[in-house]
């Protein structure tokens, strides 16, 4: 029912308690804001913490979203500020993790399992794209994707070995992704 | 309250740097401190992590569980061979650069130096020997001692004189006796030099001698 509607449309829906509705924006946004909660924080863990309570967040404040701003931007900033929070809290508390509050109402809005078939079905067509998509790129921008990513070499390492200047390293990183979003944005995952 | 957005931001540049957690500890702080009143910057990190995680998720499904093969090499099956390993010498970067210039070098001193061939001869105090242009050393029967430096032939007799003949792009020493005719003969050959500009052909000097220098200078008594 809430499949063809607008984000902020879901957001007006869920305003008025409707959870079906909030739910359907969680699985649009989960692995976008999972993606961005894990680029901050660097740990799985830590990112599906920090995922979980910008959700939360994002449901306790939706009547004060004001649509000044797109859904995703708003996500984005919860999400943004939550992983600034438990960066925070693990520096004082010396790297502890955030305790576990049991809020059963909470859990409710958690998608659908990892391991059903179709999640796993998804999965294995995702990874195809990216793999085209990967090796889609120009040699050079793709060589600093798979240094980082697979050989993680740092950034001064990878200016070293390729004999280019850090600030091309980092220029040619940030194409290199830009250009992968917009191929990964062009081919959405379909399982059929 | 409208937000500002900024279209680019002075600290788009510590993006990436952020994201792979490859930056110091002052500009992570500074940026994180911008990215919780930058929009901007929040979408762009957010694209940018995006992309970075479905790479991440790939390297971690596909490749990560893969286990590491066992390479083996069979060394003493394998040899370097000179090609092999005058290949691996000119794979250098500055391998290339450097053979070449050497070789210019050696050229230029070649060129620079001229050819010379020094050869002395030795003639005995009882034959008296002609040595003209047409009657050459050898030609004449005299003992050649190749490539003997000048400095170190030295007359075998004492009354053997070592004197300098010049030939086209060579100069000879011949070492024959004072009293012999070949010293006259010999003083009526051209001076040596000991450098000489290339030419085109030995014919063509040896035909054309009046072009030597040396023969001028010989012809108007200045030398």
């Amino acid at each position: 029912m809430f499949f063809n509607l607008s984000d902020e449309q879901l957001v007006e829906f869920a305003v008025s308690r409707d959870r079906e509705a909030y739910g359907e924006l969680m699985r649009r946004w989960e692995r976008k804001i999972f993606a961005l909660c894990f680029g901050m924080l660097g740990r799985e863990d830590d990112a599906k913490d920090a995922a979980q309570e910008a959700f939360i967040a994002a449901y306790r404040n939706l009547k004060n979203f004001r649509g000044d701003a797109k859904v995703s931007s708003w996500l984005h900033r919860i999400a943004v500020n939550q992983c600034l929070t438990i960066k925070r809290r693990q520096k004082t508390r010396g790297e502890e993790y955030l305790s576990n509050d049991d809020d059963s109402e909470s859990r409710t809005f958690i998608a659908s399992a990892l391991d059903s078939p179709k999640n796993i079905a998804e999965q294995d067509e995702r990874l195809r794209i990216v793999r085209r998509a990967v090796g889609a790129l120009p040699t050079e921008l793709r060589q600093i994707i798979v240094m980082k990513e697979f050989e993680e070499m740092t950034f001064q390492e990878i200016s070293d070995t390729l004999d280019v200047p850090l600030s091309t390293v980092k220029s040619r990183l940030y194409t290199a992704l830009k250009q992968l979003r917009m191929k990964l944005e062009r081919t959405p995952v379909e399982v059929v | 309250m409208t937000e500002k957005v900024k279209q680019s931001c002075e600290f788009s540049s510590e993006l990436v740097g952020y994201l792979y957690r490859d930056s110091e500890d002052a500009v992570v702080h500074s940026f994180e401190r911008h990215l919780a009143d930058c929009s901007a910057c929040i979408d762009e990190f957010a694209a940018l992590a995006h992309s970075r995680f479905e790479v991440y998720e790939w390297q971690r499904q596909e490749f990560a569980p893969l286990a590491t093969p066992r390479f083996e090499v069979p060394y003493d099956a394998t040899r370097i061979g000179a090609l092999s390993g005058l290949r691996a010498i000119f794979a250098l970067k500055w391998a290339v650069p450097a053979f070449a210039a050497v070789a210019v070098v050696i050229g230029i001193a070649f060129l620079a130096s001229g050819p010379k061939m020094e050869s002395v001869f030795v003639v005995s105090e009882t034959t008296p020997v002609e040595v003209t242009e047409s009657n050459p050393p050898q030609a004449a029967g005299l003992e050649l001692k190749a490539n003997e430096a000048i400095s170190t032939a030295k007359p075998k007799h004492p009354g053997d004189e070592v004197v300098q003949v010049a030939r086209p792009r060579r100069v000879e020493r011949v070492v024959a006796p004072k009293s012999s005719r070949v010293n006259a003969a010999v003083a009526q050959l051209p001076a040596p030099t000991t450098s000489r500009a290339p030419t085109l052909s030995a014919d063509v000097e040896a035909a054309d001698r009046s072009l030597r220098l040396s023969d001028i200078f010989d012809s108007d008594g200045t030398r």
